[in-house]
């Protein structure tokens, strides 16, 4: 990250203001909002008129909160929910690629020294390019627009990946934390958050398996960033759990439990049948 | 989506929802390049949790369109779709030596030029499919405006629009089940009479030209209801068509 701000920062910041506006070129085109989105207006407008308690009556009930929520404070500013939740994707969008770029310079941190001089970019050619690619995607432009879930689900599963990259190549526990904060994010906007949580503990797994020695060697820092993964994502969620805990939400960082429970169960019993 | 060991199932998933519909042909086909430079792909921590991250986001995704039998969304796999273009990159350089082996033939390229034009034509196939917007349902906001200008409105209709068209109103919606040709004459029988009692405007919103949905009733020998008032007919790209009626029992 050390010489990012030279010439390789003006072409991100270069890649950002396209992908916004490309982003922005496709709001003005859209007559309309994806049709799950007018269900999240609903929440949202229930939200602002009689709190959580109320908000989701007439909806279904275990949706996360954070989406609706967000969108209810457009009431606050004079606006209907689908601008916040335009403006928000629209930002979002924007840097999503500088997501891609921090997640793919750590997954290639030395290109091959033919591959370095690709055009731009030296070491952060190729990052650059996932940059650019995150960039133009014509479904992540439709998706940014779109008033969904995905509008931030997307973006916190990118600076999910890419904090538990960056995280992994420079054994920094600080970006476990963020990491787990981006997880519980996106556990607060889509219950497949908790996806990105099973990601880290079989990558774990994984390493076990790899070099047993050196996992082993290792054992404190993976049992230090495991803690500090789970006890950062627990920080966030439970607190909004317990705060939602009442009303009309029934969402739960737990709930997705359940439900690999089924996927257990159904695979043993269907899957292999 | 029958078993979770179908192969069937499994090619089109990845082949037919996951590259076409969610990562997009045009960046799929770097992913078959990007595998003759797979050296790139170094063995390291990082590489195997992303790989961990590919599988583990696959697996769920699968698992869950099997158990819950819905119907696959390409949304729902854009996370998958991310990994994916991340391991597209590589495949770039393969694309330029290639054209480099071609250029032996062009005198006077340079492989920086063919490598620039390389990343905008992507870009450009990327950005077109992006901007692309064939159904502009533009009949969204004209039938809002309609039902707007009346006091109360509420909107009976089977279309999945309606939810759209109901928001933009600002009005009351009672969805009808999609079960066309036979649910408007059992509509227009006992349901009519019991929206006698519903306060407000009414207003019906259905998926057929007016002489079309007419002959629905026609054909089953019933009279056509005298409560629906056309008020305007709309069509999309003079394909599909639409029609928008007042149910007034002032009559």
């Amino acid at each position: 990250m050390r010489k990012i701000f030279g010439r390789t920062g003006i072409y991100l910041i270069l890649i950002a203001v396209l992908a916004g506006a490309l982003r922005i070129a496709r709001a003005l085109q859209e007559e309309r909002y994806s049709t799950d989105a007018y269900f999240y207006f609903r929440i949202a407008k229930d939200w602002a008129r009689y709190g959580a308690d109320y908000a989701y009556l007439y909806d279904v009930a275990h949706t996360p909160p954070l989406l609706p929520w967000t969108m209810a404070l457009s009431y606050d500013l004079g606006l209907t929910p689908e601008y916040i939740a335009l403006g928000l994707g629209i930002l979002l969008g924007m840097l999503m690629p500088l997501g891609a770029f921090w997640a793919a310079s750590n997954l290639f941190p030395e290109p091959n020294e033919k591959n370095r001089n690709f055009i731009i970019g030296g070491r952060y050619a190729y990052a650059l390019l996932a940059a650019f690619l995150v960039a133009v995607h014509p479904f992540f432009i439709r998706i940014s627009v779109s008033c969904l879930r995905e509008i931030l689900y997307l973006p916190l599963m990118v600076f999910g990946i890419a904090s538990a990259l960056s995280a992994i190549r420079h054994k920094s526990l600080v970006k476990w934390c963020l990491f787990a904060a981006f997880t519980a994010l996106a556990n607060l906007t889509r219950r497949e958050g908790i996806i990105i949580l099973g990601i880290f503990f079989a990558w774990q797994l994984v390493e076990f398996c790899v070099d047993r020695k050196a996992f082993l060697k290792d054992i404190l820092y993976y049992f230090s960033s495991a803690c500090c993964v789970s006890a950062v994502f627990l920080a966030i969620t439970l607190p909004v759990m317990y705060g939602l805990s009442g009303s009309s939400c029934v969402w739960s960082p737990l709930l997705i439990n359940l439900q690999a429970g089924g996927y257990g169960h159904y695979f043993i019993h269907f899957g292999l049948g | 989506m029958d078993t979770i060991l179908s192969i069937s199932d499994w090619g089109d998933f990845l082949l037919s929802r996951l590259l076409l519909d969610a990562v997009f042909v045009v960046v799929a086909i770097l992913l078959i390049f990007a595998f003759f430079n797979r050296r790139e792909y170094e063995n390291t921590p990082m590489f195997r949790f992303f790989l961990t991250a590919l599988t583990v986001t696959l697996l769920s995704r699968y698992a869950y369109f099997v158990i819950s039998e819905a119907k696959i969304n390409s949304r729902y796999l854009f996370p998958a779709a991310f990994y994916v273009l991340i391991l597209c990159v590589p495949g770039f350089p393969v694309i330029v030596k290639l054209g480099n082996y071609l250029l032996k033939f062009i005198p006077g390229g340079k492989e920086k030029i063919l490598a620039v034009l390389l990343v905008l034509g992507i870009g450009i196939a990327c950005i077109g499919k992006a901007l692309h917007n064939p159904e502009k349902k533009e009949y969204i906001h004209r039938v809002a405006q309609i039902l707007k200008a009346s006091s109360s409105p509420v909107l009976i209709s089977d279309m999945g629009d309606s939810v759209r068209i109901a928001w933009h109103s600002d009005s009351e919606l009672i969805p009808l089940s999609s079960v066309l040709n036979t649910q408007y004459p059992v509509f227009a029988g006992n349901a009519l009479k019991r929206l006698k009692a519903q306060p407000g405007n009414l207003f019906l919103f259905v998926r057929f030209k007016d002489t079309e949905f007419r002959k629905i009733f026609t054909d089953r020998k019933l009279e056509f209801p005298k409560e629906f008032i056309l008020l305007e007919e709309f069509n999309e790209r003079h394909k599909r068509f639409y029609s928008l009626y007042k149910i007034s029992f002032e009559h």
